[in-house]
């Protein structure tokens, strides 16, 4: 009788530790659950919390050097010297003031690159030929599948009022890839 | 205590083995307990961190979201043709209504997150000098007026406002 009650557990012993294992499994695969989803959550928000604003300072900074700007449909219609200038678009071509008082054409544009893939690129026009580079001077951001998705230019003389002829602002939207947008103005000179 | 009453005690007590085994078992179920609650201990405080984090993350978003919109505003304020501040064109609305009797407040969107849209409202106002309608200053001729822009962003309990203040003069 004694060895019997030494050598094993009570049904009780069993029954509460069983319980028990229950309940802590349970919470931890629940808190495991969160944490999955928590990390999910943060990697799509990297692109707002992180990307976003850095892009953002970095155009203002380029299309706030310009003395004047237009908006193209596309990166090869503002290169193009037949380009027309819209309203809203996914390139903008930028004048920029050199030391001897002439102007270099400077295009930034939303693309895909043969070598490089989507991103936002900078064209700049040869010193000399006045001709713009057939391939980008340098890549400003990388588009990715969790990150940048697409760029719009906009000249938005409609946000106060569609009807006041007050000089428009350049607005530029950078889209995630989970719907999510960030908007700003790049300043001009 | 002699030697004779240790070896009597040695006999009575129950095999080593048994005794081991009875033991082992009781503690085992409070290590088992004592684990299990370290564990669940250390995943609250992971996940809470992780809150946190994701917290400080959606403070980051809003603020430069909020920054951004303000530096809009600064961008209209600046462009806005000089007549039409107090009139609003042909519009015949003022955006930046005269401080303090027509302060205009508006919702507007300043962004989108993976999860919702975020809204924020704007506040304009502008100041004139001199304060009185259609007079100009008596030695320029001039009229100047300061155009206020207050983004103001709630977050739960927390609401905080981005300003923006352009000066216009002619």
């Amino acid at each position: 009788m004694k060895r019997r009650k030494q050598g094993g557990f009570t049904l009780i012993e069993l029954t509460l530790v069983l319980g028990v294992s229950a309940l802590v499994a349970s919470a931890l695969i629940g808190m495991f659950h969160a944490h999955i989803q928590m990390l999910t959550q943060a990697l799509k928000y990297n692109f707002l919390a992180q990307d976003a604003p850095f892009i953002g300072l970095l155009m203002t900074r380029t299309i706030g050097n310009a003395e004047d700007f237009r908006i193209y449909a596309s990166g090869a219609a503002a290169r193009s010297a037949s380009g027309t200038p819209t309203l809203t678009g996914s390139a903008v071509k930028l004048w920029m003031r050199q030391p001897n008082s002439t102007f270099r054409l400077v295009v930034v544009s939303f693309e895909a690159n043969v070598t490089t893939g989507q991103g936002i690129y900078v064209y700049l026009t040869d010193l000399s030929t006045g001709a713009f580079s057939t391939t980008p001077n340098w890549e400003m951001a990388g588009a990715s599948s969790f990150s940048l998705s697409a760029v719009n230019f906009a000249f938005d003389s409609a946000t106060i009022s569609p009807t006041d002829t007050h000089p428009g602002v350049l607005l530029v939207t950078l889209n995630g890839s989970y719907n999510d947008w960030y908007k700003f103005a790049a300043e001009k000179k | 205590m002699g030697r004779g009453t240790l070896l009597s005690r040695m006999k009575n007590r129950t095999p080593a083995r048994a005794q081991h085994r009875a033991g082992e078992g009781g503690w085992s179920l409070v290590e088992l307990t004592v684990s299990l609650f370290l564990l669940i201990a250390i995943a609250l405080f992971g996940l809470k961190t992780m809150v946190a984090g994701f917290m400080l993350q959606n403070w980051s978003i809003a603020q430069s979201m909020t920054d951004a919109y303000a530096g809009i505003e600064t961008a209209y304020a600046q462009r806005y043709v000089f007549s039409d501040i107090e009139s609003g064109g042909t519009s015949g609305i003022a955006h930046w209504g005269v401080y303090p009797l027509a302060v205009t407040t508006t919702a507007v969107k300043i962004g989108q997150t993976p999860s919702q849209s975020v809204t924020a409202t704007v506040i304009r106002t502008y100041h004139r000098y001199p304060t009185a309608p259609n007079t100009t200053d008596p030695v320029t001729g001039a009229v100047s007026y300061l155009l206020e822009s207050y983004v103001v962003y709630q977050n739960g309990q927390q609401k905080y406002a981005k300003i923006s203040k352009v000066y216009r003069d002619q």
